[in-house]
């Protein structure tokens, strides 16, 4: 009985540092995060703090530029799916395609795939705004050489500015989907694709009872840091619409820059944050449901 | 032998924490020391982006701060900011306990800062600086927040038109006779206008400071103001602020300004003045963009192409502009608060902001510059229009609220562009906005 607690102890001793590691990287700043969003303090004066309750949470569901649930909230959700979507599409539809067994030169493929996932999003937001520059962008310009007379304005278009966001994100993210795909495909063993193909199975087939249920873990960690990856996202959208025109872009991460560091609201902006936090650990839970939904699915 | 090795481990993790603790622990304290002894001293300066570009201040400062000091080996961290991520970043730097050692200072900012006690009081020091009765006195009188001052003058500036003269002619007007009011404007942008080529207007509606403060300098020259004298109410939704976002939403219907004016950066348009695709435009600076835009640019070959004009008034409104500036300032926890001082102390010292202001077209706070504009001329042939428009100048409300003031009004002017609001509507949204920042 001595020697089991001993072996207990020794086990929780050995865990410790790790513990404490976790509880001063993560535990303690959340804990402040959310301490700081019940109370009013500016950034200009941060030691002067008063505890305000959940009135931070209110002004900002209140609050009319831009307002959280008609603006915010749509902003985000629509540039997270619209990234979402394409991100895992495109990352899965190469990787497939550079796996295929006729494809030479895999290793070039991927490094050039992975290119704009090492490119910093500063230096993306900067090339995407001259491709959409109006009067002196790239694609306007190869409009009006293909005879097109009403250029659109990308950027400045309210419809088309979170469409022309998701594209670049789209373009700088898929390398991550394709790693993490590529990883996953190369899980399989290739008799299973021969044993398919002895029982008659065609390509889609293969793709669909074969490729899918296989890499569908992949798929559900790629879906899950991607998801929170998009929510958190800040820096590309800041450089290239920062948030305009009108609140079209100004989705979660950019509305907390303003809160906290533009206009100095820091227990705003920290409620903010621990609404970023609540939307992914919702997002995370349902995709793990919605996994072992799927799994035990199959298992039936 | 199982246990006795998981003991040890147990006891090195320990003892790498403790070390590790207790490292950085006397690494703070090492930095902490004094650093006026030391013979290498890092000073880090925070300022706009386009103050690095000429030799004033900066570049005079630090040569002259290193002749004085040539024991000491001085490091310069220069961080160059746009106008709303230079407050963002100095207020986080000074909340992260890192502030630099000089800071550039909108003067709007310097009630919520010196509040905040992130700046150094330099009276004591302004008083003993022998420039120091050389400055204008109502400049020196802003440089105060309930009593003490916060720092001096870099500069000051009013905003002017500029105009492409060589579109002038292509249209067939006079290059001579720029606008004076609305009416004139329109019809002379009417006549200028070939879209995409290029456009007869130019006007910042993306969210950023300028796109306000160009919309005051038509707000005030309609008989406007952006807030009422108590400050306590919004004031810019009245007929005149109507009236000038109206011209603003006219000129985009028309096709005379593009709408790509709603995003991107301010500058952009202000250079497309001298790159021949906006006829007009309002701007602090001239000749000082010009010349970074155009290689060997003289100011004869400037007055040839380009003019400068006051900024045209409301019909039968009055001359009007805005005027903004900055102070250089000292923040509280700047490690080198003496150093940092006396480079300050060079760098906005008369000479050094003859030659900054000069260069860029802003206006001096000095009464010996301000006494010899023909030096100006010299270097810039419109300055004349510049301290013409001075007596017109408008301020902008220096209290804490300001910035999201601003960024409602920045909100309106974009709506109204964009055709989701009516100006009128607009505005008052805004207003409403702003009224209850106010209350708070």
């Amino acid at each position: 009985m001595r020697k089991q607690t001993r072996i207990i102890v020794s086990g929780y001793l050995l865990i410790l540092p790790a513990l404490l590691l976790i509880f001063l990287i993560l535990v303690f700043p959340l804990i402040q995060a959310v301490l700081l969003s019940l109370q009013e303090v500016k950034l200009a004066s941060l030691s002067r703090q008063t505890f305000v309750g959940l009135k931070n949470y209110l002004k900002i569901f209140t609050f009319q530029g831009p307002n959280f649930f008609t603006q915010v909230l749509p902003a985000t959700f629509y540039f997270v799916a619209g990234s979402i979507v394409g991100q895992l599409g495109f990352g899965l539809a190469m990787a497939l395609l550079v796996n295929q067994k006729w494809v030479r030169g895999k290793d070039i493929f991927r490094a050039i795939f992975i290119l704009p996932w090492v490119t910093s999003a500063i230096v993306i937001a900067i090339s995407w705004r001259f491709l959409y520059e109006p009067r002196l962008g790239v694609l306007n310009h190869l409009l009006v050489l293909i005879g097109v007379t009403n250029l659109p304005s990308w950027l400045n278009d309210l419809n088309l500015v979170m469409p022309c966001l998701i594209i670049a994100n789209v373009w700088h993210g898929t390398a991550f989907s394709f790693t993490l795909q590529t990883a996953g495909l190369q899980s399989i063993p290739y008799e299973l694709y021969e044993a398919a193909h002895v029982d008659g199975a065609g390509a889609g087939q293969k793709f669909r009872y074969v490729t899918l249920p296989l890499i569908r873990p992949f798929l559900m960690i790629n879906l899950v840091l991607i998801s929170m990856y998009t929510v958190n996202f800040f820096d590309l959208i800041y450089a290239m619409t920062n948030g305009g025109p009108l609140y079209r872009t100004e989705v979660i991460a950019v509305f907390l820059y303003h809160q906290a560091f533009e206009y100095g609201h820091m227990g705003r902006g920290a409620a903010v944050a621990v609404l970023i936090l609540i939307i992914n650990l919702v997002l995370t839970l349902a995709y793990m449901r919605l996994n072992r939904e799927r799994v035990a699915e199959q298992k039936r | 032998m199982y246990n006795s090795s998981k003991w040890q481990a147990v006891l090195l993790i320990s003892v790498f924490l403790v070390a590790l603790c207790a490292g950085s622990a006397f690494g703070t304290a090492v930095q902490e020391e004094p650093a006026m002894e030391a013979k290498e001293v890092t000073l880090r300066i925070f300022a706009r982006a386009y103050t690095w570009d000429q030799d004033a201040p900066w570049e005079v400062a630090k040569a002259e701060i290193q002749k004085r000091h040539p024991e000491t080996k001085f490091t310069f961290v220069e961080e160059g900011f746009g106008w709303a991520d230079l407050r963002a970043k100095f207020l986080t730097a000074a909340a992260g306990g890192n502030p630099p050692d000089v800071a550039q200072v909108d003067i709007i900012w310097v009630g919520e800062y010196a509040e905040g006690g992130l700046l150094t009081d330099l009276t004591d020091k302004l008083n003993a600086w022998a420039e120091w009765p050389d400055v204008v006195d109502s400049f020196k009188e802003s440089t105060k927040w309930k009593g003490p001052s916060y720092g001096t003058w870099l500069n000051t500036d009013v905003r002017i038109m500029a105009y492409n003269k060589k579109l002038f002619r292509k249209a067939g007007l006079d290059p001579n006779k720029p606008p004076e009011d609305w009416n004139q404007l329109y019809d002379m942008a009417k006549k200028i206008t070939s879209a995409p080529a290029y456009y007869g207007y130019g006007f910042p509606a993306m969210k950023d400071e300028e796109t306000s403060m160009r919309f005051f300098a038509m707000l005030y020259s309609g008989g406007g103001q952006i807030l009422t004298d108590d400050m306590k109410k919004a004031a810019f939704n009245s007929d005149a602020g109507v009236k000038a976002l109206a011209f603003h939403v006219k000129m985009v219907e028309d096709g005379l300004t593009p709408k790509s004016i709603v995003s991107g950066n301010y500058m952009d348009i202000d250079n497309a003045v001298f790159q021949d695709k906006f006829a007009m435009s309002y701007m602090t600076k001239t000749l000082g963009l010009a010349k970074k835009l155009i290689p060997d640019l003289t100011p004869e070959k400037f007055k040839q192409d380009f003019g400068a004009a006051p900024i045209p008034k409301a019909p039968g409104g009055e001359w009007s502009t805005m005027s903004g500036g900055y102070l250089l300032s000292v923040p509280k926890g700047a490690k080198h608060p003496d150093l940092a001082w006396e480079l300050i102390s060079i760098g906005a010292a008369p000479d050094a902001q003859f030659k900054y202001t000069s260069a860029r077209g802003y206006v001096p706070t000095f009464y010996s510059l301000m006494k010899r504009p023909e030096d100006y001329f010299s270097v810039d042939p419109f300055f004349n229009v510049i301290l013409n428009s001075l007596p017109y100048a408008h301020f902008r409300p220096g209290i804490p609220q300001y910035t999201e003031i601003s960024a409602a009004i920045q909100d309106a002017i974009q709506a109204a562009i964009l055709g989701q609001l009516g100006p009128k509507a607009a505005l008052d949204a805004a207003a409403v906005k702003v009224n209850q920042l106010l209350a708070q």
